[in-house]
């Protein structure tokens, strides 16, 4: 699903934000990018989104090389994604309904399969009672079900979150992971970037961490006595991650794809 | 580009965009309802002008008088070689008794002497009107060169060379006024609009990110710009209308005088067909084109960006 080949990227100020990244997602996986800011997440999302380019590698998602995406095909690239924005990025001056229907009719969907979809949408983010509100009237976590409906609305292989619990309370952000986690369940690639090293911690997914723009680990974490005392090569900023109060270790990963285990192989750990 | 379904939510988009931006779009109809009533207003005065040096012109005759002694049959050819040429709009026999008769109508009392000497000393005549008063001293010339018959030909050149001079400047700068207003609306609307884009910055990124294509995102602005164009147009005929009813009571007495009498201000209604079409046009090109013109410069700016980051890379 995605494949960042050594890339790297400077910007034009000298800030390197991603040194000789590679890594491979593969297809239903869920995955964490956690990092402390300035680690890189942001370019990496950024390069995800062909908002960035790479100085140095190459990216790809699905069928798509992004480093030679022409101009016409950026919209095309752009549909097969679903984003979920930290700040929601809900259309103010549109109701949810629309805000939904938007992205399908940005691909020139039927009305009859907008409606149906986005009713579909409303019930399983749980909001069909507020189809016809404004953002403004909505609270935080009810604005970021809105965005996730909006992400699903084209029913995408990929949904990228970025930090999308950062704007909403703790009981609301579970149940936002757990969305993910059922989407993800069902078929759908999960990346998400956060912040929220408690939600990492209590779902057992991949975890990618992001330090000074380079991926310093790549896995599950697990406590140690479960994966037979390999806690050594976990960095500090995998620890940080675990919470000090328990020792964690990046797990073999032994029932990932054989070209995740490849990559993971490459990661170097510090 | 997209469905009829695509198209219509995009064109509801963009008339919303108006109510939403009710201060830009109030600004951007005042703007053109300004630059269109001065073009309207500038219009009317050309057409009043014009047919103020349209009189003028057609009391600038040519008389082309004739050798006596003329038969009918010849004097016949030589109305129709002058009827024949590009620049004659009307050809007027003027007998040698009518002359006669003219030209005592017009010298009261002062032919008491002439009682009695009969009316042939007067030759007889052709009364040409040109059509064109750039060409008339080319016509002038066209009908001394008729021979045989004609005697001498009678004009007032210098005055035609003068009307024809001032018509040609008042419409030269009637269209370089007209030309500007039009450029200023351009740009006020476009400014207008690109000032209404800074502010809707988030909604075209949120176009951008579920992948809108250029066309999808310029189509609200479009339907925008358009709307508000027609809105001006509409609005500005209304003011010309209402300035030129105004302006028309005031200075008829001083037209009615004018050019001793019987000229009468052109009446807007007789232009009403080509103000209509013609504000419509100047509405959707100026609020189009403006609106275009933005939103084509903010998209350029963005992929212009990209570009600086995949020469970098």
């Amino acid at each position: 699903m995605i494949d960042f080949r050594g890339v790297t990227k400077e910007y034009p100020n000298g800030t390197v934000a991603l040194r000789d990244v590679s890594l491979h997602i593969a297809p239903r996986e869920f995955v964490f990018v956690v990092g402390a800011s300035g680690a890189g997440k942001s370019t990496f999302l950024k390069l995800l989104l062909h908002e960035e380019l790479p100085t140095a590698g190459s990216v790809r998602v699905g069928r798509f090389e992004l480093n030679s995406l022409t101009r016409r095909q950026i919209p095309f690239y752009r549909r097969q994604l679903g984003v979920v924005f930290q700040d929601f990025r809900l259309i103010g001056n549109m109701d949810v309904y629309d805000n939904i229907a938007f992205a399908m009719r940005v691909v020139g969907a039927r009305e009859k399969l907008i409606r149906e979809r986005v009713d579909y949408l409303l019930r399983l983010v749980g909001l069909p009672h507020k189809a016809h509100s404004r953002p403004n009237e909505l609270s935080g976590g009810e604005q970021q079900r809105v965005a996730i409906a909006r992400a699903l609305a084209n029913n995408p292989d990929l949904v990228i979150a970025d930090e999308p619990t950062g704007n909403i309370d703790p009981r609301m952000s579970q149940e936002l992971v757990d969305l993910f986690v059922r989407l993800n369940e069902a078929g759908t690639t999960v990346l998400m970037v956060t912040h929220a090293h408690d939600l990492v911690r209590h779902y057992n997914k991949r975890i990618i961490i992001l330090q000074d723009g380079e991926v310093v680990a790549d896995g599950g974490l697990k406590p140690s006595a479960q994966t037979g005392g390999v806690q050594q090569a976990v960095s500090p900023a995998a620890r940080r991650v675990a919470g000090d109060t328990q020792t964690w270790s990046v797990s073999a990963v032994a029932a990932a794809p054989p070209y995740y285990a490849a990559i993971s192989q490459q990661t170097r750990y510090r | 580009m997209q469905g009829s379904s695509g198209r219509t939510f995009l064109t509801r988009m963009g008339l919303r965009n108006i109510r939403t931006n009710r201060t830009m779009s109030a600004a951007s109809v005042l703007v053109l309802i300004s630059c269109l009533m001065l073009i309207g207003l500038v219009f009317l005065i050309a057409v009043n002008l014009n047919a103020v040096f349209g009189q003028f012109s057609s009391r600038n005759v040519i008389m082309v008088y004739l050798n006596p002694g003329l038969d009918n049959d010849q004097i016949g050819g030589i109305e129709q070689h002058i009827r024949a040429l590009p620049n004659v709009k009307d050809c007027v026999f003027i007998s040698s008794e009518e002359a006669y008769q003219r030209v005592k109508a017009q010298n009261d009392g002062a032919f008491e002497l002439l009682e009695g000497t009969g009316t042939s000393f007067l030759p007889a005549g052709f009364e040409v009107s040109p059509i064109r008063m750039d060409e008339f001293g080319d016509t002038v010339t066209t009908l001394e060169h008729i021979d045989p018959g004609v005697a001498s030909v009678r004009s007032f050149q210098d005055v035609a060379k003068k009307l024809s001079a001032v018509e040609r400047a008042l419409m030269i700068f009637g269209a370089a006024v007209i030309g500007i207003l039009m450029l200023v609306s351009v740009f006020i609307i476009s400014s207008t609009v690109r000032a209404t884009m800074f502010s809707r910055q988030q909604e075209i990124n949120v176009m951008k990110s579920v992948g809108a294509s250029q066309a999808f995102i310029r189509w609200p602005f479009l339907v925008e710009g358009v709307v508000l164009g027609v809105l001006g147009a509409m609005f500005a005929l209304l003011v010309v209308f209402l300035v030129y009813a105004l302006l028309a009571s005031v200075l008829r007495p001083f037209f009615s005088n004018l050019l001793g009498g019987g000229f009468q201000l052109e009446s807007f209604t007789k232009y009403l067909i080509v103000l209509l079409p013609g504000f419509l046009g100047l509405g959707v090109l100026t609020g189009g084109g403006g609106s275009m013109l933005s939103i084509t410069r903010y998209l350029k700016e963005q992929v212009l960006e990209e570009a600086l980051a995949r020469e970098h890379a």
